[in-house]
């Protein structure tokens, strides 16, 4: 046999002979762990900030580590306005409030982590003008809210709440603590702001996040449906006392960073699926900062 | 670089080695005779010398000489034809040739067709005793500027060879008859299945290719040139091809003009157009011609069998997982022809193929199928022209249907519903005239289509006695283009001397690049019902290209340009220079070099995470600039008559604005413009290739070396990262061995390198309106290396002839290691929210059985 076909001959069966199985087992590479930062500056209120640290992707534990002793530095309107105090557990605030308009900076820096910041603007308003009932009969109890906006662009967040009187009992069933809590619920809408395009997302969890784009009336109403099975006999919160609307002007940096959180979590990925990823409106780090000017009325039965 | 330029050139010094021309012309003797006739005088030299003589006139054995002569066999050669007419030349160590010198050179041009069924035959090798020598088109037709012989040879596989004086005339035609039985064959390099093109490509002889192993019959184009240098396959089986360090979706595959945008069935197991049809591909690794511009990697360029013109006939493949009807004839006899296939698979007609995916997923209702129908209709309008009618369609559809109840105090009901389509369409009219030997031109007007829709549906209802719920959820992406194409291309000796390739070829695109859509009902009211990214995109693509082939003496250079205008938001121009040349070192050995800058105007961006990979395509826009690459190839090629084919080549290529999503993942929310990164990539690699044909034995072996990376600012710090199918080692061989004429056996073994996904690097636990949220956060690109893929695949096939009949029964078995290839990597939760990779592997040890008749 020629020498060539020798040679074939022989690198073939050499790959026969080197055939094996391997089994696919992976468990993460190194990453440097990163801050993640979550905060809070609303208007009339104090910043609160959060610092805890991000893990391994496969890391089985996925108990939080929080981060303190960190130095967090405040810029309002481009002026630093000085350090959030550092009340321990990762969790710092400032001893100054925030206004409506403020367009404000964080910087948080601790060793060991790369420093992250996070801009945004507070809103000048919430925009809510009023919340009305319209009808408390059938499957579903109708409120109005009115919004106020300006001409450009604006992102929005909502949230329900059903106010619960919780109680507990002694033996012979007289009630030695009581008080009043709530709970998030869903809600629904008819009005076309809640499906036209680009507008809104529901989570599983009971907010809605929307924008102005298609508000073309000023000030626009929402109508919003609240189905009274969560609140009848048998239900989560049948014992309800009433609901709390929480309407906030929010930055649309934070409004971006709730789209792609929801998202993320409602898509599994799947053959054809793949995540998606969290944009948030952190740099050097993750988390979510909300800026955002609230509204809250309560409404009891 | 320098390490593989160097490498290049000791093999070549080698091979030169090896090639040294007539050593013994060199070699002094001393002759005498008187009155010897010239046949006497070759006889004494050979005696003298190892020299063999070959010569086909007679006058040789007229001729009276006298000669005493003490001087080298060149000289003596030199000056005993010198005055007779003659002259003489080196065509092998050994062997000298004796020929008449032509009075002067002529044109030679014609077409060659078979001659049963009248259709033209492409890359028949039309040569002469003097190694002059050229390649019919794809519409049959050759053509030599300056033939300076009396005689031509026709040489194609599967053929009798012909021989041909010089005639002159364009409607010129060669009838060449098919052989009953594959003879051994005389001719250097056309006994194979593949060879080198004299453009720099590659071209596949179909009819020879079937007879080499594969899965099921005639699994498709890109299963095939997966197996030779440069192209490597994506994932198990082959998703797609890559070549030289490029994305998959850089690459162009046209069908007779129609540009298939999905080119394989069952994500990549086969082909999307059935090779029963197709009578020829040819492709080009990056360098390729100037006419075919728009990819940046290379071309796959498919032809249709012209249908017969004289009779109908056919033929019927039948396997477990397909079923293939190719019909052929004339409408009109020698006028008209038509040629048909239809290819559906049964996997969703036979409960062996889902039911064992039902069971072992719980899913109530599983069905896949693919299929495709291509009609090619011609019409001869003259002598010298004809009417092309080109039809396609084909497409996969798949659903899955799972019904979940479950009664207790309340009844609860789930339907979970996906179903996916991918589908091309396409239809292409051609007139093709060759208005003399010298001038051809062509007109195109075609549309074609690409569609991927996938939807998910999810509906919950709950019900008791006083408790009714239900919800719903639908998610679905869409990806849609819709071509419009007109061409003009013109062929011939144009400006001046050479071929002239010239053209116009314009193209309207309508985009929609990736919609995506999501929305949740309750009670029957809509919660939310959000659309992303819908609404097209129109490009206009417009271009002008020119480019010239010319041979002279040992030199084959071929040079042109594209000149391209795309207009979206807003407008590009480049020039998109490419350069050819090789050069014949010796009658085996050929060295040749190539440079082309090229420019993509279409994107489909890699998803290269988990699931399987789609393709969602957008054009450029100002946001998405054009991917630029310039790629430089060396190469050498060694061929001898013995079919002993080595061959080197080693390439660089750079890229600037190649494309990757931000993060490597799928991005619903963003505008798809900002969904997407753009970057450096270069990639670098040697290619070898060593084919040899042993009497009944025919085997090939790649191995291929490379690197591929890429780099963006953006992510992994502005670091080169490997690119996704960066397969530092890939190695393949097909063998076939014809054990007697009804016996066929063959061997294809795949190994390469395991390419790259991107997976979260990390996780973190924020709190949205007091609920905690467990956030897996996607950083670096391709940070996961799959396993390294290994597949042999057997086959043997049974010719059975009958009077009437020719049939083979094939028998293949798929991966006989049963190596667990990863297809695609699926993720999971863990009960605590943490993450979890699922490797899928979906194609085991297979034996199939496949039944093909020709009636």
């Amino acid at each position: 046999m020629p020498f060539t076909s020798r040679l074939i001959c022989f690198l073939a069966f050499f790959c026969l002979l080197y055939s094996c199985d391997d089994d696919f087992t992976y468990t993460g590479t190194e990453t440097d762990n990163s801050i993640v930062l979550e905060g809070r500056a609303r208007a009339g209120d104090s910043i609160e900030v959060f610092l805890s640290e991000s893990k391994s992707a496969f890391e089985s534990d996925t108990t939080l580590t929080t981060l303190s002793g960190a130095e967090v530095r405040v810029f309002v309107n481009g002026s630093l306005r000085g350090l959030l105090i550092d009340k321990g557990e990762g969790h710092y605030y400032s001893d100054f409030l925030v206004r409506g308009g403020d367009s404000i900076l964080i910087a948080a820096r601790r060793s060991g982590y790369r420093t992250v910041e996070t801009e945004g603007t507070v809103p000048d308003t919430s925009g809510l003008v009023s919340i009305d009932t319209i009808d408390l009969k059938g499957d579903f109890l109708s409120y109005r809210l009115r919004v106020s906006h300006k001409n450009e662009l604006n992102a929005y967040f909502l949230s329900v709440r059903s106010v619960v009187y919780e109680y507990e009992l002694d033996d012979q069933n007289q009630i030695i603590d009581s008080n009043l809590v709530s709970y998030p619920i869903s809600v629904s809408s008819t009005s076309k702001l809640f499906y036209s395009e680009r507008s809104v997302i529901r989570s599983r969890n009971n907010f809605h996040i929307f924008t102005s784009e298609f508000m073309n009336t000023q000030p626009f109403t929402l109508d919003l449906l609240v189905d009274r099975e969560q609140l009848l006999p048998g239900a989560q919160f049948s014992n309800s006392q009433g609901l709390v609307f929480h309407f906030s002007a929010i930055d649309m940096g934070e409004y971006r960073t709730l789209e792609s959180i929801l998202v993320n979590n409602e898509i599994f990925g799947g053959p054809f699926g793949s995540k998606n990823n969290v944009t948030d409106n952190i740099e050097g780090g993750y988390g979510i900062m909300h800026f955002n000017n609230t509204s809250v009325d309560t409404l009891m039965f | 670089m320098r390490r593989i330029l160097v490498t290049c050139l000791i093999i070549t010094s080698f091979l030169s080695e090896l090639q040294a021309q007539c050593p013994g012309l060199d070699q002094r003797i001393r002759l005498q005779c008187e009155s010897c006739s010239g046949v006497e005088v070759l006889d004494k030299i050979s005696s003298k010398t190892n020299l063999t003589f070959s010569y086909s006139n007679t006058d040789l054995a007229e001729w009276s000489i006298i000669i005493d002569d003490r001087s080298s066999v060149r000289r003596i050669l030199t000056k005993l034809l010198k005055n007779r007419g003659y002259t003489f030349e080196c065509i092998g160590s050994d062997q000298v040739l004796i020929y008449r010198k032509p009075a002067q050179s002529r044109e030679f041009s014609g077409f060659v067709v078979d001659e049963a069924s009248l259709t033209p035959l492409e890359n028949v090798l039309v040569y002469n005793a003097l190694g002059q020598h050229t390649y019919t088109n794809s519409d049959g037709f050759f053509y030599l500027n300056e033939a300076v012989s009396d005689t031509f040879y026709f040489s194609y596989p599967g053929y009798l060879e012909f021989s041909s004086g010089l005639i002159e005339s364009a409607s010129n035609v060669i009838r060449l008859k098919e052989e009953n039985t594959l003879g051994e064959i005389k001719v250097i390099g056309m006994d194979s299945a593949l060879f080198k093109s004299g453009r720099g490509g590659w071209f596949i002889n179909l009819d020879r290719w079937r007879n080499y192993p594969s899965l099921n019959g005639t699994p498709g184009i890109t299963h095939k040139i997966s197996t030779l240098p440069g192209m490597q396959s994506t994932i198990d089986v082959n998703g797609g091809i890559v070549v030289r360090g490029g994305g998959k979706n850089e690459n162009l595959t046209l069908l007779d003009g129609m540009e298939i945008y999905n080119p394989t069935h069952m994500f990549g197991i086969f082909g999307s157009i059935s090779d029963r049809s197709l009578s020829s591909v040819s492709f080009f690794k990056g360098n390729a011609p100037s006419s075919y511009s728009g990819r940046v990697s290379s071309v796959i360029d498919m032809r249709s069998k012209v249908g017969d013109f004289k009779k109908w006939h056919g033929s019927l493949d039948v396997n477990p997982i397909f079923g293939e009807v190719f019909l052929t004839g004339p409408l009109k006899r020698k006028k008209t022809s038509v040629a048909l296939s239809i290819r559906r698979s049964f996997t969703d007609m036979f409960p062996v193929f889902y039911e064992q995916i039902q069971d072992q997923n719980s899913i109530d209702r599983f069905r896949y199928y693919f299929y495709d129908t291509k009609m090619h209709l011609t019409h001869r309008s003259s002598k010298s022209g004809a009417i092309h009618l080109s039809a396609y369609s084909g497409g996969d559809v798949g659903y899955i249907n799972q019904r979940d109840k479950l009664v207790e105090e309340l009844t609860k009901t789930e339907l979970n519903k996906d179903r996916f389509i991918q589908a091309n369409h396409g239809a292409m009219i051609t007139w093709k005239k060759r208005w003399s030997s010298k001038f051809g031109t062509k007109i195109d007007l075609g549309l074609t289509n690409y569609r991927f829709d996938y939807v998910n549906r999810y509906d919950l209802n709950l019900t008791g006695d006083t408790f009714d719920y239900d919800r719903g959820t639908v998610l679905g992406h869409k990806s849609e283009i819709l071509d419009y194409v007109a061409a003009f291309n013109a062929t011939g000796q144009i400006l001046s001397k050479g071929m002239w390739d010239i053209g116009v070829r314009s193209t309207y695109h309508e985009f929609e690049p990736n919609a995506s859509s999501y929305s949740i009902r309750e009670k029957g009211v809509a919660l939310s019902d959000t659309v992303y990214g819908d609404g097209t995109t129109d490009a206009l693509d417009v271009r002008i290209h020119a480019e010239n082939s010319w041979e002279w003496d040992k030199l084959l250079l071929r040079y042109g340009a594209s000149l391209v205008s795309f207009k979206t938001d807003t407008s590009f121009l480049s020039v998109q220079p490419s350069m050819f040349a090789s050069y014949r070192i010796s009658k085996h050995l050929r060295a040749h070099v190539g440079w082309s800058q090229n420019v993509q105007f279409t994107h489909a961006v890699p998803n290269n995470t988990f699931g399987i990979p789609i393709n969602v395509w957008l054009p450029s826009t100002r946001e998405v600039m054009p991917l630029v690459t310039q790629q430089m190839e060396l190469g050498f090629h060694y061929l001898n008559e013995d079919v002993l084919d080595v061959q080197v080549d080693a390439y660089r290529r750079t890229m600037q604005n190649a494309i990757n999503y931000r993060f490597g993942v799928f991005d619903l929310i963003s505008e798809w413009e900002e969904a997407i990164l753009q970057g450096q990539g270069r990639s670098v690699g040697v290619e070898f290739m060593l084919r040899k044909e042993l009497g009944k034995l025919s085997a090939w072996v790649k191995y291929v070396l490379s690197k591929s990376e890429r780099k963006y600012d953006e992510v992994n710090n502005g670091d080169w990262i490997p690119f996704q199918y960066d397969r530092r080692h890939d190695f393949s061989t097909v063998w076939k061995y014809d054990i007697n004429s009804k016996w066929v056996i063959g061997l294809t073994c795949i190994y390469s390198s395991g390419h790259y996904i991107t997976i979260p690097d990390e996780q973190y636990l924020i709190e949205i309106n007091e609920q905690p949220r467990l956030i897996s956060q996607f950083g670096r690109l391709n940070n996961l290396k799959i396993p390294d893929y290994m597949r042999f695949d057997l086959a043997a096939d049974r010719k059975i002839n009958s009077k009437k009949y020719r049939s083979t029964l094939s028998f293949k078995v798929f991966n006989i290691l049963n190596r667990q290839n990863v297809f695609y990597v699926s993720s999971s939760l863990n009960a605590n929210g943490s993450f979890n990779i699922d490797p899928i592997a979906l194609f085991p040890l297979l034996p199939t059985i496949n039944y093909a008749i020709h009636f």
